[in-house]
């Protein structure tokens, strides 16, 4: 496991045009979980980027694979404020790291990831979410609690298709089966949203550990609750544990604190 | 200004060396001479970071600004493709890219692509159609071409009619570069132009030169100097809003109070504009300009309060919720709150 960045109270990151800032506060936690071996979940918390990346294969490669992505991720943000084109790029620089790894699990090697990047559009800051696989972003804001991300997995296209209700993708033998990935040989394809950057706002980005022990429900609790972000990540790190902790998690929550605008 | 063909017997900051009649070039990029067919002119880009050719289609205009960013040194590759249209009239379909460093990115769309050589083998980079664009980083780049798909690929050795160019802009049907092209010491080629000095990039006659160049092409081949639009002929490609400066559509755009854009699958990302509205008549992502081949087409996103447009000639019409309407030049677009979108014409 890679960790790049810590938790950090309210931080002022000015817009790149000079016209106005956004202070933000994150926090962040992990665990390796009661059954696995080693903790193959990277993130980095380091602004303009927060992200979650969940390595896969054998013989430690995927931990290797999550580790490029963050590194990757960190050199694309030498700046307050990225560009979702930097983004892509890094992803696919990941992707040529992932695939030049030395050792012997070159036959499969790969990560998902998922997070916020602070990006600007005209003069105005959005959060730029990107996603590959099935680790997710979430949002609460105002008392509304969403999925931001879409996973590329097996059973996101079942529901899709409507063969399976969301409920019984819970369920599902192939909840593990991902259809797309950073490494694997494979150029990654991520999916981008931007949402507005409001005083208030709240995001999650987190690996499945997570969301295949705890409910929605429960993390939206968890989340709502008003305790700060650090305390927010850890308490849902912890509650993934005593609902078994069979694999990895990690958590980052990053708070809008305060928007300074040029206009009004 | 142009970079010249460093054929001539000079000296550009050591990297051409005139010894015994032949010339010696270390890592350099070159271009071929031919003057292309129509429809095969690729706009070619050298500055000492990046090396790219754009599809005949390229504007001249968009040529001017991707110059600018790719002679910023502060600017990286990500600044270089965000600011690439992708959509609408002024969109670049193919191009290649090469950035060079401790390894080599290559970014290709359409029919652009890359011909590589590492280790002595050739490969080829194209983009199979992804979008909006199709990454590769190589790492023991020996030499490498870019340029259309029609070029016939693994012949990447450097030709004695070939010109060097060492920063600017030209016209030819691909760029290539070379590590190390001392391997093949090839004979003082006649010099077609006088020498030119150390190309400076920064240097904005490029542009002056790259229209005329255009213009005595045009005459090459015996096609009519493009004329002002005519109204007939003009299509929506631009909007203001308000007294704010006019703006471009390249990408999707989202205007609201607090826009955010849809799931953006296909990597062209939105621009959002947001306006003011105190009394909450726009709606948090009111309205979608999106960017065709044809002009503009305006949707309402479901807005609460609706979507007036005032198309020249037609009258007042609102939008229903939800409903989308080509748009033509002139038309004006009411959101509330006194936010009032113009559609105007590319220039």
């Amino acid at each position: 496991m890679t960790e790049i960045g810590t938790s950090s109270g309210p931080r002022r990151i000015a817009l790149p045009s000079g016209a106005g800032a956004v202070v933000l506060s994150w926090g962040t936690a992990t665990d390796v979980g009661y059954r696995r071996q080693m903790n193959e979940d990277s993130y980095i918390a380091v602004p303009p980027i927060f992200a979650v990346a969940d390595g896969m294969g054998g013989h430690a490669a995927g931990d290797l694979a999550s580790d490029a992505v963050v590194n990757r991720l960190q050199t694309a943000a030498k700046d307050g404020f990225v560009t979702p084109a930097a983004i892509g790029l890094a992803l696919a620089q990941a992707s040529h790291d992932i695939a030049h790894l030395d050792g012997t699990a070159l036959t499969g090697a790969g990560t998902t990831v998922t997070g916020v990047a602070l990006t600007v559009s005209g003069d105005d800051p959005y959060f730029a979410v990107f996603n590959v696989g099935d680790s997710r972003v979430y949002r609460w804001f105002e008392g509304e609690f969403e999925q931001v991300t879409v996973d590329h997995s097996v059973v996101q296209e079942l529901v899709d298709s409507g063969a399976i209700t969301r409920r019984q993708a819970e369920t599902h033998p192939d909840s593990n089966v991902i259809t797309r990935a950073v490494g694997f040989n494979e150029p990654p394809m991520p999916d981008y949203w931007m949402l507005p950057i409001e005083p208030g706002v709240r995001m999650l980005a987190c690996s499945d550990g997570l969301t295949k022990e705890v409910s929605e429900e429960r993390i939206q609790a968890l989340v709502s609750a008003g305790s700060p972000a650090e305390a927010t990540a850890q308490a849902l790190v912890q509650e993934a544990l005593e609902s078994g902790g069979r694999d990895n998690v990690t958590v980052v929550v990053v708070d809008v604190v305060e928007v300074e605008s040029a206009r009004s | 200004m142009i970079g010249g063909p460093a054929s001539a017997p000079f000296r550009v900051d050591g990297t051409a060396d005139f010894d015994g009649g032949r010339l010696f070039a270390m890592a350099g990029a070159y271009y071929s001479a031919e003057v292309p067919g129509p429809g095969a002119d690729w706009r070619l880009l050298v500055t000492e970071r990046f090396l790219a050719a754009f599809g005949p289609a390229t504007t001249v205009s968009t040529m001017s600004t991707l110059w600018r960013i790719a002679a910023d040194d502060t600017l990286g590759l990500d600044a270089l493709i965000a600011a690439i249209p992708a959509r609408g009239v002024a969109s670049v379909d193919s191009y290649a890219i090469a950035a060079l460093g401790r390894t080599t990115t290559f970014v290709v769309r359409g029919s652009g692509c890359a011909d590589v050589s590492v280790g002595g083998r050739v490969r080829r980079v194209d983009a199979r159609g992804s979008e909006p664009w199709y990454v590769a980083e190589l790492s023991g780049v020996e030499a490498f071409a870019l340029g259309p798909l029609q070029r016939s690929p693994g012949d990447l050795v450097q030709r004695p009619q070939d010109l060097r160019i060492d920063g600017g802009v030209v016209f030819g049907p691909w760029l290539g570069w070379s590590l190390d092209s001392t391997r093949a010491p090839r004979s003082l080629p006649t010099p077609v132009q006088a020498p030119t000095p150390a190309a400076d990039p920064h240097d904005t006659n490029v542009l002056g030169d790259l229209g005329r160049r255009a213009a005595s092409l045009r005459r090459h081949r015996g096609e009519p100097p493009p004329t002002a639009p005519t109204p007939e002929t003009e299509i929506a490609a631009a909007f203001r809003l308000g007294d704010r400066p006019p703006e471009r559509v390249d990408a999707p755009v989202y205007v609201g109070r607090q826009p955010r854009s849809p799931r953006i699958t296909g990597g062209i990302l939105p621009r959002l504009v947001r306006v003011d509205s105190p009394s909450r008549e726009v709606s948090a992502t009111h309205i979608e300009l999106r960017p065709t081949h044809q002009g503009l087409v305006l949707t309402d996103l479901e807005s609460t309060n609706g979507t007036v447009v005032r198309q020249p000639g037609t009258g007042v019409r609102r939008l229903e919720s939800g409903e989308s309407l080509p748009v033509v030049p002139g038309t004006l677009i009411d959101i509330g709150d006194g936010n009032v979108i113009e559609i105007l014409a590319y220039r």
